[in-house]
Parts: C-alpha cells; sequence; structure tokens
C-alpha cells in the first residue's frame, strides 16, 4: 500500500523529471576535463612550446655556443689564469688599477670577486643552455615531420661537446663542483659539490656520445666551420684525461683527487687520433708566410692570433668571434684584445700618450727568460722595452709602443687587433675584437701526446711529437734560424713543461698547468714586479672558492675550508 | 519550510538562486492543495509602514503551515485565499514580523513595526544566501540605502568605511582612477585585489570593476573578509571577496526614478610656496656670481601657480531607471551619465551605462533571468602611469614653478621657466589623448526548481570588452629646450571577451523538524583572451580631429610607422560545494570546499583544494540565558579556511624564450646565427599563494536590539608567497631574471569591531550612529633565502624595505638628529677647513681619525651612526616606520526627522607613516625650482652681493641648510604621520510629504544638499595623508605603500541634487 504522501511524491516526480534530467544532462555536459587547460601562451614563444621545430633546435645549440663569446666569459677564461699565473701581472696604468686582478695576480682574491662570478655563471649558464637543448631535441625528431634525425643528432653532439667543454673549465677553475646534467627543477636549487671523478666520466661520456655523433671537420664544410667536431671532441677528451693522469700521478692519495687514474695509454691514444685523422697541421710549419693586417710575411706563429689565422689548419676548437657592427648587446667580439693590448704609445707629438687601449695581462721576466734566446715566437706576442714594437691605432695609424706605465716594461701583443677592423668598425663595442679566441690548438694536442709518451717511456714518440711543435717554432724565425733547435736524447717533464710555456704562452694553460703538475709551490711563489711576495698556499690555491653569493644562495653548498670566514 | 519563507521575506531578493526558493513555494502549493478540506476565506487588507502610515509594498505574506502566500502590492494592498484558523505572517525586510491568526474577518489590515535591527536580513553568501542570524563566516554588507546615501561616481568610494577591516585607497585623486583594496591588511607584496564577483560571476580581481558599475544600480554589496565564506571562490579568494548584486525589477505599476546631482570640485590642500622675494634670496644663495639677482626686488610679481594650474570642475551625475512588471515578469530598464572635469584642464572622466535586469517566470518550474548591461567610459588627459613619477607627473613641476613668471607670454606663447625647465602647461594644453573603454556584459540564468527544496541555477555570462585610445602628439615650440618636431598620432585597440558558465544545485530540507539542511554543489567553466594592437605615425597633416587617422600621414618611410600588438588568454574550471547544517537555527555548522583548475599554472600544480568550515553558536537561545534580558541575541563563531591568491597572469612556470643579439653565435666564423634560449629558469611548481585564515567572532544585540556590537579576531598567514628568489648560478640563471617560487610567509593579526545603535525617538526623529573598525597587525614570517625586498617609487628608491621579523614594507632610511650649528666644536683639516668634532668617527688603516660627516658644516643635517661604526652608509638606514596604519576606521551618523533626513560619514586611520615626496621634491628640487615656503626658513648665512644683503642670516631654524646632501638621503625628516580624521560625506535632505508632491504625481520628491572631504583633520603637510603611493600597476603597490609623491590631488566637492520618483 503506498502512502498518499509517497504517491503525491510520485506524480510530483513524474512532472518534473524533464528537468531532472535536464540537469543531470548539464552537469555531464560542462564538467571539464583537464585537457581544457591545455592552452598554448599566445603572443609569445615560451619553454613549453618553443622546441617543435627543427629550427628551433638549431636555434638553442646556438645560444650554448654563444656563451663563450660573451664578455663576462671570453676575457677570463684566458686572461684571469694568465694574471694567477707566474707569467703575467695583473697591469694596468698604475698597480692596483683593477683591484680584482691584483688580487688574482697576488693570490690574494676574494670571494667576491666578479671575475670569480663571471667564470662560474657564465659556464653553468651555457651548461643550462646545452641541457635545454638536449633534453629538447630528441622529441623535435618526433613533432616536426621535416626534421632532419640525422641533424638533431649531430645538434645533440654538439651540445655534449659544449656540456663537456664547460664542465672542463668549472674543475680546473673550481675543483669539484655541483654536477649538473639536466635542467634544474626548484626542488634542485640547492646542490652539494660533486667529486671531481663523477664530473669528469660525466665529461667522458660526453665526449664519447659527442665522438660519435659529430663529423670531421672537413665533412662539416666550411659552413660549419665554428661548430664543435669529432677532432675537437678527441682532443678534449685528450686534454681531459691528461688533467685525470696528472692528478692521479702528482697528487697520489689527496681526497681531492680520489677516483683519478692514470691514463697516459688513452691520453696518447686521443691525442693521436687527432693527430694522424689528418684533419689539422701547425700553421707555418713549412716555413709558410701569411698575408695578415700585420704584415704580408706574417710567420705561422703570429698568424695563428691574427683574425686572419682565424680558423687555420691548426684550429680544433676555437671561440668564433666577429665583428658585425651590431653594438654593445651584439659583442660576438673577444675583449682581451681591449684588455691586453698595449696601453700606452709614442704618439705624433713625440710624448706618450695612451692608446685606447689597457695593458692588462703584463708578460713578467719569469715568462721572457724562460724563452730560448731567439725563439721566434718571443717576439710573436711579447713587446719588449727596446724591441722597437709598434701598435696600431684609430685610423690605421701606427706608433712605437711606450712602457712608461707598464711595470714589465712589457705589453701582450698576441690579441691586437688592427684599427680597419675594430676600432674603426662603427658601432663596435671595446669588448668586440673580431679574432677568435683558440681554446684548443693542434700544438696543444701535439704536446698532450708528446707528455704522455714520455710519461708511457716512448721517448721517440715524445721527441717527435715536440719537436714538430719545435720546428714550426724555428720555421718561423729569419732565413737559417736555429732556435729553437730539435731536442734529442731523453724527454723529461722539464722539457714539456719549458715547451708548453714558450709555445701556449698567455693563452691560459700556465696556471692549471703548475697545478696538475704539482709544480705551483715552486713557480708561483715569486715577487711581482712591485716587490709584492706572492705566497702559493697548497691546496688553498690550486682552485677558485666558489663565489660568495653562491654560498648565500645555495644552502647545500660548502665553501673550501681555505676560503670560509 | 521556515528557512523558505525567510528568504521570501527579503524584499531585496535579487539573486537568482533565490529566485528558484521562491519559485519552490509553487510545486508546493500544488501539493498541498488537496489537504487544504477547510473553508477557505479570501482576505484581502492594506499594509503600511507603523511610524509613517505609508503602504509598503511587496511584502510577503504566507499562511504558516502552508505554502499559500502573496506579497503587497505598491499601495501595500494584498489579497490571499487562506483557510481560517491559520496564522497570517505578514514579514518584510527591515521591518519586524507580525502574525495575525485568521478567524472570520475578511479585511485585515497591519501596520509593521521597522525592525532596527535586521537581524533576518539575507547575505550573500557566494553561490547561495543564508540568514543574518545564522552565518557563522565574516561577511559585512552594504544595502543600496547606504551606497545611495552619498554622492559617488564609483562603488570604491560607496565601500570606504563602511565595512571594518576594508581599507580603500584611490591610486590618484584622477577621476576614474584605479584604486587600491585592503581586505584585513596586506598579505602579499604582490597585491591585495580582492576577487570581485558581479552577480554571481567572478570578474577577476580587478578593483576597477567597482570603477565602471553605475552605483544606482547595486542592490547590495557583499564584502567576504574571512577564509570560511571566501573559500568558495577557492584559488583566487586569498584576499576576500566583494559580491556586487545588481538591483531586480520589482513587480507592480511601473516605476520611474530620476536622480541627478551637479557638484563643483576643487583641490583640497594649497601649498604654500615661496614669494618671489623669497625666491630670489634662494637664487642669490645658489648662485656663484657677486652679482646680486636684483636690485629691484618690489618689480617682481607674484603668481600662484596653483591657481593658474588647478581649476574648478563641474561633476554632474544623472540617473533614470524604469521598473515594472507583474507576477509572471519583472523588469528594471536603468541608464546613467556622469562627468567629472576634473581639476586639472584637458583631464576628464565620463562614464555612461545601461542595464537591461528581467525575470521571467515560464512555467511552475522554471524561471528565466537575464542581467545585460553595456558601461562605457571616457578619460581624458593624462594616463595613470603618467602620474606615477615626478617628472612625468604634470603636477609637480607646476608647484616649483618661478613665483615672478607668469604661464604665457604676452603673445599667447609658453614661457621658458627661468634658469631652464619645463614649463608644465605646455604638457597639459598640448594633452590630447582620450582613452575609450567599452563593455558589454550578459549574464542569464535558468532557475529550475522541479522537487521541494531542490533547485538549479544554470547560468552563462559572456562579456566582451572593447578600449580605444587615441592620442594625438601635436608639434609645439616652447622653447629652444621644449619643442616637439612633426606630430605623432598613437592609437591602440584593444579586444577581450570571456564567458563564464556554471552549474548549481541546491537542496534545502529540514529532518525531524529540528535538522535543517542545505546543500549545494556546482561547476563552473571559464574562459578569457583579449589581444590588442597599436601604432603610431607621423606627419600627420591637420590637427583637426576628423582627420587624425593614419591614412592621412603623409611620412610612410618605414621609422615612422611602428605596429605593436600582444595577447593573453586563461582558462579555469571548478568544482565546490557546500553544507550548511543547524539544529534548532542554534548550533550552526558551514563547510566549504572548492577545488580549482588553472590554465596558468604547470600540470603539476593546475588544481588546487580550498577547504574550509565554520561553526556558530547562538547563545541566547539557551535556557539559561532567558534571563539575561539585556542581551537580545548572542552568537559565537568560529571559522578556518583556505584560499589562494595571485596567480600572476600569463605562464610563469615556463620561461619566455627570447633571441637577443647576445645569444647570437656565428658557426660559420662570418655572419651570427639566431640563437634562442629561455629569459629564467622557469619554475614548473609555481603555484597559488596560499592563504589560512583563522577567524574568531562575537555578535551581539542589546537593549532592545538597538544596541549591537560585532567583534572578530583574524589570523591571516599567507604561506607560499610568491617572490624571486635569488637562485645559485649553478642552475643557469647568472645575469638573467630570477625565478618565482612560493617562499614567502606573511601574517596579518587583527581585529574587527563593528557598534551599531539605532533608535526611534516618540517625536519622530530616528537615528541610527554606526562605527567600525579595523585593527591589524602585519609581520613578516619569512622571505626566500637571505632576501630582503626593497620598494620605491621612481626615484624615491629604495626607500621601503621587507624584512623577516617586520612588518612589509616599512620605510627605510637614515635617522637624523638636529643640525650642527655654529657652536659645535672644530678643528681645522689638513686642506684649510673646518672639521666638525662633536660626532662619530672612525679610525682607518694609518691610524687617521676620520669624522663621518667630515664635511659637515653648520646648518647640515647630522645624520645617526645607527651601527656605531663611525661611517654613514647604507648599513646606517633602519625602519622608520610603517605605512600600514594601527587601525582604520568608519563612523557613519544617520538622522531622520519628518521631512529632514541628514547623513555624515567620518573615515580615518591612525598610526601608519607616510613618505612625504612632495616635500622632499619641493625642498631640494632640481635646479631653479620654486620651493614650499618653510623652506625660506631654512639654515642661512648671511650673503652680500656689491653691498647689498641678499641673504639674511638664519640660525635659528631646524630645517637644514641648502645643500643636496641635507636633502637627497632618504632620512626621518621626510616620515610623517599619516594619521587622520575626515569628514568624507555629508548630506542633508528634504522630501517633499507626499500629500504636496503627490498633487504633482509624484511619488517621492527630495533635494539634498552635500559635500565631500569638507575636512580633514590631520597633522600631516603634504596634500592628502590617503596615499596609497606606486600601484600604478597594481603589482607594485604593496612594497610602494604610502609613498606621496604629490600626484594629482584628491578634491573637495559641493554639490546639490535630487530624487525624483513617479
Amino acid at each position: 500500500m503506498i502512502s498518499l504522501k509517497m504517491k503525491k511524491l510520485i506524480i510530483m516526480t513524474m512532472k518534473s523529471s524533464k528537468y531532472i534530467i535536464y540537469i543531470l544532462l548539464a552537469v555531464i555536459i560542462f564538467s571539464c576535463k583537464e585537457e581544457f587547460l591545455d592552452i598554448r601562451p599566445i603572443a609569445e614563444q615560451n619553454s613549453g612550446t618553443f622546441y617543435i621545430t627543427q629550427e628551433a633546435g638549431e636555434q638553442a645549440v646556438i645560444a650554448a655556443y654563444s656563451q663563450y663569446n660573451n664578455v663576462s666569459l671570453d676575457k677570463e677564461l684566458i686572461m684571469l689564469t694568465d694574471v694567477i699565473s707566474d707569467h703575467a701581472e695583473a697591469g694596468g696604468e698604475y698597480v692596483n688599477e683593477v683591484p680584482s686582478y691584483e688580487n688574482f695576480n697576488r693570490l690574494t682574491w676574494l670571494t667576491t670577486d666578479g671575475e670569480i662570478d663571471n667564470v662560474w655563471g657564465s659556464l653553468y649558464k651555457s651548461i643550462y643552455f646545452a641541457n635545454t637543448a638536449i633534453e629538447n631535441l630528441p622529441d623535435i625528431i618526433e613533432v616536426d615531420p621535416e626534421a632532419d634525425a640525422g641533424v638533431i643528432y649531430r645538434l645533440i653532439g654538439e651540445c655534449k661537446f659544449l656540456r663537456a667543454l664547460s664542465y672542463s673549465y668549472l674543475v680546473k677553475h673550481f675543483g669539484g663542483v655541483p654536477l649538473v646534467d639536466h635542467v634544474l627543477g626548484s626542488d634542485e636549487y640547492a646542490m652539494a659539490r660533486s667529486e671531481l671523478k663523477p664530473i669528469y666520466d660525466l665529461m667522458e661520456q660526453d665526449l664519447l656520445d659527442a665522438i660519435e655523433l659529430l663529423p670531421e671537420r672537413s665533412a662539416f664544410g666550411s659552413e660549419n666551420i665554428g661548430r664543435a667536431n669529432k677532432g675537437a671532441a678527441k682532443a678534449l677528451m685528450a686534454r681531459n684525461l691528461l688533467f685525470e693522469s696528472s692528478y692521479a700521478k702528482y697528487y697520489p692519495g689527496d681526497a681531492m683527487f680520489a677516483g683519478m687514474t692514470q691514463r697516459w695509454g688513452e691520453v696518447l691514444q686521443y691525442a693521436e687520433m687527432v693527430i694522424n685523422s689528418n684533419e689539422y697541421s701547425l700553421a707555418g710549419e713549412n716555413g709558410e708566410r701569411y698575408v695578415t693586417w700585420r704584415n704580408p710575411v706574417t710567420n705561422g706563429y703570429r698568424y695563428l692570433f691574427t683574425s686572419n689565422g682565424d680558423n687555420s689548419s691548426e684550429s680544433i676548437y676555437e671561440i668564433q668571434n666577429i665583428i658585425d657592427g651590431k653594438g654593445w648587446a651584439a659583442a660576438r667580439g673577444n675583449a682581451i684584445c681591449q684588455y691586453s693590448a698595449a696601453r700606452r704609445m709614442i704618439g705624433s707629438n713625440g710624448n706618450p700618450t695612451d692608446t685606447e687601449y689597457w695593458g692588462l695581462d703584463l708578460p713578467t721576466d719569469g715568462l721572457v727568460n724562460e724563452f730560448e734566446p731567439g725563439d721566434p715566437r718571443l717576439r710573436a706576442g711579447i713587446a719588449i722595452e727596446g724591441n722597437g714594437d709598434s701598435i696600431e691605432v684609430r685610423g690605421g695609424l701606427r706608433y712605437l709602443i711606450s712602457y712608461d706605465q707598464s711595470v714589465t716594461r712589457t705589453y701582450c701583443t698576441k690579441y691586437e687587433a688592427s684599427a680597419a677592423e675594430f676600432k674603426d668598425v662603427p658601432n663596435t663595442p671595446w669588448h668586440a675584437a673580431p679574432q677568435n679566441i683558440k681554446l684548443i690548438r693542434y700544438a696543444d694536442i701535439l704536446l698532450i701526446a708528446a707528455e704522455a709518451a714520455m710519461e708511457l717511456g716512448q721517448n721517440g714518440k715524445a721527441l717527435q711529437y715536440i719537436n714538430e711543435v719545435r720546428t714550426r717554432a724555428r720555421l718561423c724565425g729569419d732565413e737559417g734560424n736555429t732556435v729553437p733547435a730539435d731536442l734529442t736524447g731523453t724527454m723529461t717533464l722539464e722539457d714539456i713543461v719549458h715547451e708548453r710555456a714558450v709555445e701556449l704562452y698567455l693563452e691560459g694553460h700556465r696556471w692549471y698547468d703548475l697545478v696538475r703538475w704539482n709544480l705551483a709551490t715552486q713557480y708561483l711563489n715569486h715577487f711581482t714586479e712591485d716587490g709584492f711576495q706572492v705566497i702559493y698556499e697548497d691546496p688553498k690555491h690550486r682552485f677558485l672558492p666558489i663565489p660568495q653569493d653562491e654560498i648565500n644562495n645555495n644552502p647545500a653548498l660548502e665553501q673550501y675550508p681555505d676560503w670560509q670566514f | 519550510m521556515r528557512r523558505t519563507i525567510s528568504i521570501i521575506r527579503k524584499r531585496n531578493a535579487t539573486i537568482c538562486i533565490l529566485l528558484g526558493f521562491l519559485f519552490a513555494t509553487i510545486p508546493m502549493n500544488y501539493c498541498m492543495a488537496e489537504e487544504s478540506q477547510q473553508n477557505e476565506i479570501l482576505i484581502h487588507g492594506t499594509v503600511t509602514d507603523a511610524s509613517t502610515n505609508e503602504p509598503l509594498p511587496g511584502v510577503a505574506i504566507v499562511a504558516k503551515g502552508t505554502l499559500v502566500g502573496t506579497i503587497t502590492d505598491i499601495q501595500g494592498r494584498y489579497s490571499i485565499q487562506v483557510p481560517s484558523g491559520k496564522t497570517l505572517q505578514f514579514s518584510y525586510i527591515g521591518y519586524l514580523t507580525e502574525e495575525i491568526v485568521v478567524t472570520t474577518e475578511t479585511e485585515i489590515s497591519i501596520r509593521l513595526v521597522p525592525d532596527i535591527i535586521g537581524l533576518d536580513e539575507v547575505v550573500v553568501t557566494g553561490y547561495g544566501v543564508q540568514k543574518k542570524s545564522d552565518l557563522t563566516g565574516s561577511i559585512a554588507s552594504v544595502s543600496s540605502e547606504n551606497i545611495t546615501k552619498m554622492p559617488i561616481t564609483g562603488l570604491d568610494q560607496a565601500l570606504q568605511g563602511m565595512a571594518a577591516g576594508v581599507n580603500i585607497i584611490p591610486v590618484t585623486g584622477r577621476p576614474g582612477g584605479t584604486v587600491n583594496i585592503q581586505i584585513r591588511g596586506v598579505s602579499s607584496i604582490n597585491g591585495t585585489a580582492p576577487l570581485i564577483i558581479l552577480d554571481g560571476v567572478s570578474q577577476g580581481n580587478d578593483a576597477n570593476v567597482l570603477t565602471r558599475i553605475n552605483p544606482e544600480d547595486v542592490e547590495s554589496i557583499e564584502v567576504l573578509k574571512d577564509a570560511s565564506s571566501a573559500a568558495i571562490y577557492g584559488a583566487t579568494a586569498g584576499n576576500g571577496v566583494i559580491y556586487i548584486t545588481t538591483k531586480s525589477g520589482k513587480s507592480g505599476t511601473l516605476r520611474v526614478n530620476y536622480n541627478s546631482y551637479m557638484g563643483q570640485e576643487s583641490v583640497i590642500k594649497h601649498f604654500d610656496m615661496m614669494n618671489s622675494e623669497q625666491y630670489i634670496e634662494l637664487v642669490d644663495e645658489m648662485s656663484a656670481s657677486n652679482i646680486p639677482f636684483t636690485t629691484n626686488i618690489d618689480t617682481f610679481e607674484n603668481y600662484d601657480w596653483q591657481d593658474i594650474f588647478f581649476k574648478t570642475a563641474i561633476t554632474q551625475n544623472h540617473d533614470l531607471s524604469v521598473t515594472g512588471g507583474n507576477d509572471k515578469s519583472t523588469y528594471l530598464i536603468s541608464s546613467a551619465y556622469s562627468k567629472d572635469e576634473g581639476i586639472i584642464k584637458n583631464t576628464s572622466h565620463q562614464r555612461f551605462s545601461l542595464r537591461i535586469n528581467s525575470g521571467h517566470k515560464i512555467s511552475k518550474f522554471l524561471t528565466f533571468e537575464e542581467r545585460v548591461s553595456y558601461m562605457y567610459t571616457l578619460t581624458n588627459g593624462f594616463a595613470d602611469w603618467e602620474y606615477s613619477g615626478y617628472y612625468q607627473n604634470p603636477v609637480a613641476p607646476a608647484l616649483q614653478m618661478i613665483p615672478f613668471q607668469p604661464a604665457y607670454n604676452e603673445d599667447g606663447n609658453w614661457t621658458e621657466p627661468y634658469g631652464g625647465g619645463v614649463n608644465p602647461m605646455v604638457a597639459i594644453d598640448m594633452k590630447d589623448n582620450d582613452m575609450k573603454r567599452h563593455r558589454l556584459e550578459g549574464n542569464f540564468s535558468i532557475i529550475v526548481t522541479p522537487l521541494k527544496g531542490l533547485s538549479y541555477t544554470g547560468r552563462f555570462s559572456p562579456s566582451l570588452s572593447f578600449d580605444d585610445d587615441k592620442e594625438f602628439l601635436d608639434e609645439y615650440d616652447a622653447g629652444a629646450t621644449n619643442k616637439r618636431l612633426g606630430n605623432e598620432l598613437v592609437q591602440r585597440m584593444s579586444l577581450g571577451n570571456s564567458w563564464n558558465l556554471q552549474n548549481i544545485v541546491t537542496y534545502t530540507n529540514t529532518f525531524h523538524n529540528d535538522h535543517n539542511i542545505t546543500v549545494m554543489a556546482g561547476h563552473e567553466a571559464g574562459r578569457w583572451w583579449w589581444h590588442d594592437i597599436s601604432g603610431r605615425r607621423s606627419d600627420m597633416p591637420s590637427d583637426q580631429p576628423y582627420l587624425l587617422y593614419f591614412s592621412m600621414s603623409t611620412n610612410d618611410t618605414l621609422d615612422k610607422q611602428v605596429v605593436e600588438g600582444d595577447g593573453d588568454e586563461g582558462r579555469n574550471y571548478r568544482y565546490f560545494g557546500r553544507l550548511n547544517y543547524d539544529y534548532k537555527s542554534k548550533y550552526l555548522l558551514t563547510v566549504n570546499v572548492s577545488r580549482d583548475y588553472a590554465s596558468n599554472f604547470g600540470p603539476m600544480n593546475r588544481a588546487g583544494t580550498f577547504p574550509s568550515f565554520s561553526l556558530g553558536w547562538k547563545f541566547t537561545e539557551e535556557a539559561f540565558m532567558s534571563n539575561m534580558n539585556f542581551i537580545n541575541f548572542g552568537k559565537i563563531r568560529f571559522g578556518w579556511g583556505q584560499t589562494g591568491a595571485n596567480a600572476k597572469g600569463g605562464f610563469p612556470y615556463l620561461s619566455t624564450v627570447v633571441t637577443p643579439d647576445g645569444y647570437m653565435y656565428a658557426v660559420n666564423g662570418i655572419v651570427a646565427n639566431i640563437g634562442a634560449a629561455p629569459d629564467k629558469i622557469p619554475n614548473p611548481s609555481l603555484k597559488w599563494e596560499s592563504i589560512n585564515m583563522t577567524n574568531y567572532g562575537l555578535d551581539l544585540y542589546m537593549l532592545n536590539n538597538k544596541l549591537s556590537l560585532t567583534v572578530e579576531y583574524f589570523i591571516k598567514v599567507n604561506d607560499g608567497m610568491i617572490m624571486a628568489q635569488q637562485i645559485p648560478w649553478h642552475t643557469g640563471s647568472y645575469n638573467m631574471t630570477m625565478p618565482e617560487v612560493n617562499i614567502g610567509n606573511i601574517q596579518n593579526k587583527g581585529f574587527d569591531i563593528t557598534l551599531g545603535h539605532k533608535n526611534t525617538v516618540s517625536n519622530g526623529l530616528k537615528y541610527s550612529l554606526d562605527l567600525n573598525v579595523g585593527i591589524v597587525r602585519n609581520k613578516v614570517l619569512s622571505l626566500a633565502t637571505d632576501s630582503l625586498l626593497y620598494g620605491g617609487v621612481h626615484n624615491v628608491t629604495p626607500i621601503t624595505m621587507t624584512s623577516e621579523g617586520n612588518a612589509i614594507s616599512e620605510f627605510y632610511g637614515y635617522q637624523t638628529n638636529g643640525l650642527f650649528s655654529e657652536s659645535d666644536p672644530f678643528i681645522i683639516g689638513s686642506n684649510g677647513k673646518p672639521i666638525i668634532t662633536n660626532q662619530p668617527y672612525s679610525i682607518n688603516s694609518n691610524g687617521d681619525t676620520i669624522y663621518m660627516q667630515r664635511n659637515a658644516q653648520p646648518g647640515d643635517v647630522r645624520y645617526v651612526d645607527t651601527n656605531g661604526d663611525g661611517l654613514l652608509n647604507n648599513d646606517d638606514k633602519v625602519s622608520l616606520g610603517s605605512p600600514l596604519p594601527k587601525f582604520t576606521f568608519g563612523f557613519n551618523i544617520n538622522l531622520e526627522y519628518k521631512m529632514f533626513d541628514l547623513y555624515a560619514m567620518f573615515t580615518g586611520s591612525y598610526g601608519n607613516k607616510v613618505f612625504n615626496g612632495t616635500k622632499q621634491y619641493l625642498y631640494y628640487s632640481q635646479g631653479n625650482g620654486n620651493r614650499l615656503a618653510a623652506f625660506a626658513d631654512r639654515y642661512k648665512d648671511e650673503v652680500i652681493k656689491e653691498g647689498i644683503v641678499v641673504v639674511e642670516e638664519n640660525h635659528d631654524t631646524d630645517i637644514p641648510r641648502f645643500a643636496a646632501d641635507n636633502y637627497i638621503r632618504p632620512s626621518n625628516f621626510y616620515i610623517e604621520d599619516g594619521s587622520y580624521i575626515r569628514l568624507r560625506s555629508l548630506q542633508l535632505g528634504i522630501t517633499l510629504p507626499k500629500n504636496i508632491s503627490g498633487r504633482a504625481g509624484i511619488e517621492k520628491f527630495r533635494i539634498y544638499f552635500g559635500a565631500r572631504n569638507l575636512f580633514t583633520l590631520t597633522r600631516y603637510t603634504g596634500y592628502d595623508p590617503v596615499v596609497s603611493g606606486g600601484g600604478y600597476g597594481g603589482d607594485a603597490g604593496a612594497m610602494a605603500q604610502g609613498i606621496d609623491i604629490g600626484v594629482y590631488p584628491s578634491t573637495r566637492m559641493y554639490l546639490a541634487g535630487i530624487n525624483l520618483e513617479f
């Protein structure tokens, strides 16, 4: 028996049931799926949407390259390490004109000196851009039907090389650093130092990938001359293995270099892969002369450091610098010319006057005296009072250098540029000289091979490689020059130390080399030209401290004990 | 059942959901019909106001225990068929409910006594309504009567001082300018903008909505202050919710309302500037020349530039509305026009609006409602941002104009200010800028009530907005350094649209007589989108407005034509629900939950859940309280809830990919390729700020309901404020914008106190007094690692600092300690100049004593070495007080006596500091500008030039010597007390008795006279202590509060108006 109330309810429900259905229908229709929210940001390219074409992938890789010709990085990679070493003084109009540079010269740098920030920050920025590209490139093959998988993989190879290159400089400057091998999320901002070994392992894997993915220099063609190639990856591999082996040999049992092993055989193997690839040769190794802005009969060694010598046969990897009159922000030039070229000249009125250049990175007596008398490489890159060196300034005018403001009575001339290609080009900022910075050149690889062969007891090979370098140097001299003569007998570490000093001087190698040979105490304890007693403390000065801001912003990061306040 | 009736009782039942309830009575009526076997009697009568004897239209009459009901018509008449023996209940908002038992009489006329408290008022709670007495959250309600009591051009003005804890600060005095709204303090550096809901539809966190709605269209405004109320709006409600309900049509014969006022506005404050004589003395003091500026000072005129610059402005406002309808349909058509001329030439603001609201009963189960409005504003003159700095802002340069120079030469050209600078009249005279805003909004609802207690509302709300800006920059020549060669036309157009769709189901029932339950569940989705295009062209052939179109440009060179554009889109949807439960209407519980989804956050943080609950206990319903006669009603409340705030626009979890020159690289060694990379490290886990609030409340009605008191205590914590974090560079962030993270933690604690007293004195005098006070204490609990946040305005920056343990955005600068004097001991330094020695010093590495202000002379400011290191530098800057008031208050007086009514409203704040940037600017102007007259009393040494004393000695003063270091350092010299009391509104109205006006067919005839900002009591010496600082873009405001840079000053207005009702 249905109650009256129930009947009423049923009648009522029947009458209104269509509305109930409408309600249910409305709720079902209008309930949302989360896909409703999947919209692309409009009116802007975004990190979530940009990487969908091959062109985007190419541009992402270009950005990773670009950080190397950033004013914050290029000069520091070369000059900062020069100044730390015994081969250069900070320089400037007077001692302490650039206090932070003087700090590096005296090994009294502060954790707040901006140059440390520049090296750390710029290298990690390049790593970030490389990581961004590495993470996004594989998807492009999927989403862009036009994409050429071969090109994409090659681009990945380039990024792997760049990442390894950046880490190679990070570890040489700072030792163990946070190991970042992907784009970090916000929960990874606090990150401790890695040991050195895992970073070397990452670089090794990256370089193995790069060797696999990249073409040889010749296969790349001139339109891609500035890109990382197979030879560059092998060369960097050889150089990294050299550092690993040296640390293992010269710091046995040192916790800082735990896990490093002597792998001289592999050093030689990779260096010889480069040497035997027939892709590279020393410029002027047969006594050739080159037409450059300096002189139509420029010798091979000097030619290397002019813009005319960019991407020469000796070039394995260099930072591509150009001048395109695009003003400050572009700055695709090197800052080293402005920083290092001679500050003073004997002007048209016969009095010393400024040149527009700043004259930092002054070669020391120690460096000058390292050369065998008559070695043509000395005058190719160092101006010494009394030698009659000149400098070109605006308008293409050339004047004798004045040494009245140089404490060493020398200037570095390795990185000079001509007025016509630099100062006289409209809109060219001071930090944009045209010539490339040679980060890896063939002579370095020959010396690495020589060192490895020596360590392996293969004296013949060692002499062969070092003498290739010395021969080219000799042939850079005037006709009949006999210095430097070929080495004979048993090659020693002293020979390597000497040859690397005179061949690779003021190219940023010296401090790294002295540290890896554990010879820094011997060489870096010296007096500066103004009489400051430089004291190298081990291990304090093996590496730079971590930037103070980084310590402040990264609670997981610990400063080296010697640099803690 | 009781619940339903209480809702019917609400005359201003404009909320669509309400209509659903109302409609629900019809099927119930139907189903009860079978039961009515008794004799039915047709009863009729009139309902009038007991105090005025005027008929009351719209009174709800219900036969108790049935669903039979009706309402009175416009003459207060009703008729209803009821069974005898039933009780008729007459209820009307604002009146005490009357009950009469039906016997055999067929005519029952009732006089309703005004209920001076209004506990039965219904307030909007968001997707629903609740009786005020049943509220467990914190909701302040402002009714239309209060809104229209004062002459306002925007709703923002209506809210200030009306609700405890709601603080509204105009950014400038510019008509139609933006406002900053703070509800219960400042919880974030990212702004305090509350969510605005208009007729149930979100307008976003955009306070400007308030300035474009016609205040006359508004039935009520509710402010949802605590999280337990606001959490139903979830992710966007963290700064509170302002819920605006527009009026609905009223059934009955057609009624016409016309309201109008005219007012005269002028600047409140006149600065005393130096006169020509004082100015020339300064010139002589500044000048290194040995020749006096003049030997005949009497020949110099004195011009008051403020009189040249400011004008008296006329404001007018007209509203016309028509309403009517029958039991099936009601409608309201309303239009309004207002024009505010602005006290600066070539500035004005006009608003036009048209609204059509109607409701239609389609069937017993179905009601349809629509609200369509069109709003248009036209602002002439300077845009808000142009008031954002000292230099582009036209006001400050006018103040410092040379007192002996007129604005124009005899030939009508602008004068060139003596000593350089810019004649500010140039910018004003040349200003030709129109900013038009069109907005069309629709709001269409279907309400279905299929079952008793069950209702469904479906609502679709589209909107279309169109901006049209046109500025003509004509060429002019006002001297060598101030000219524009060639003209330029700049135009911008922006188109936006949005839609919002809602489905809400509500079910109400009573179980076992005592358990009342309302359950609401709903779903909402929306999308907004805009794009704009702007361009500029040069060389227009004429300045005639009809030729100012791009097609007329005679210059086709590429660099003379620029086109730009932008766009953005956002989508969101949400599910929400609420349970209201009460036992015997004595123990109350509300639970809200909302789950929100938004497109602008990363996939892992697109959704957020925002819960809340609140409890209430009406302790006066308990037996043990029955003897406490002086307390008529008492309730205690507790609530807790979580809401979200300040979701950034765009896609803040991503980073823009940019292609700057710096990312180019030449892979062929010759030509650079484009490189593309992110411009910052994105933070994919960025999400809403999370605001948690706990609220304790006590409501008391005492002394026969004549006295009401509400006290609330709240603790509001923003846990996860969005701020840029200095992240380590190993992420790749070197030289990049730092990413935003949810790290900061800001707490506001305080009290909201509302005290009201209403009474009707026997001789016909009615009055009410309302005081509301909001007390807030602000504290920053934590910030991102190692960060201090600095804020400021234009070149007054940094002037605030936000740091852990202090209030947000405290002023920050040097402490001063009087002046150095000529009696201070000194030694002669190595340069032969005296060095005052009774001051802090340090010892340098050579062992020398270095005095802190070694160049100080008598008359210079003594700065305080707060850290005691003997050096004067940034480390000596300390907190100089907070721009946040200790409390704000509003006080309202309403008086009615016979035909007269009087309304007065005071607002004020206490304990806030203001940085008087105008003073800084006008004491130490750059160049030759004029100064405040007070500066004439600065410390001076005598200067004699060619035997004439051109500067008289003045050592007996506390105004420092004229020297940059005394004036440019941010210091307590410029920090002033911003406490004030202001009579914001005063109005006296006279209503003609109906027997007189009725002869002309006029239902109501009222004229009124009033004033706005009649007086302000304050010690502040700048334009206006009500300063919100630099929040021109909205977001920057929270860290630039209380910085007065002397922009468009606020005005005083006298007005007269008329209300007519036919």
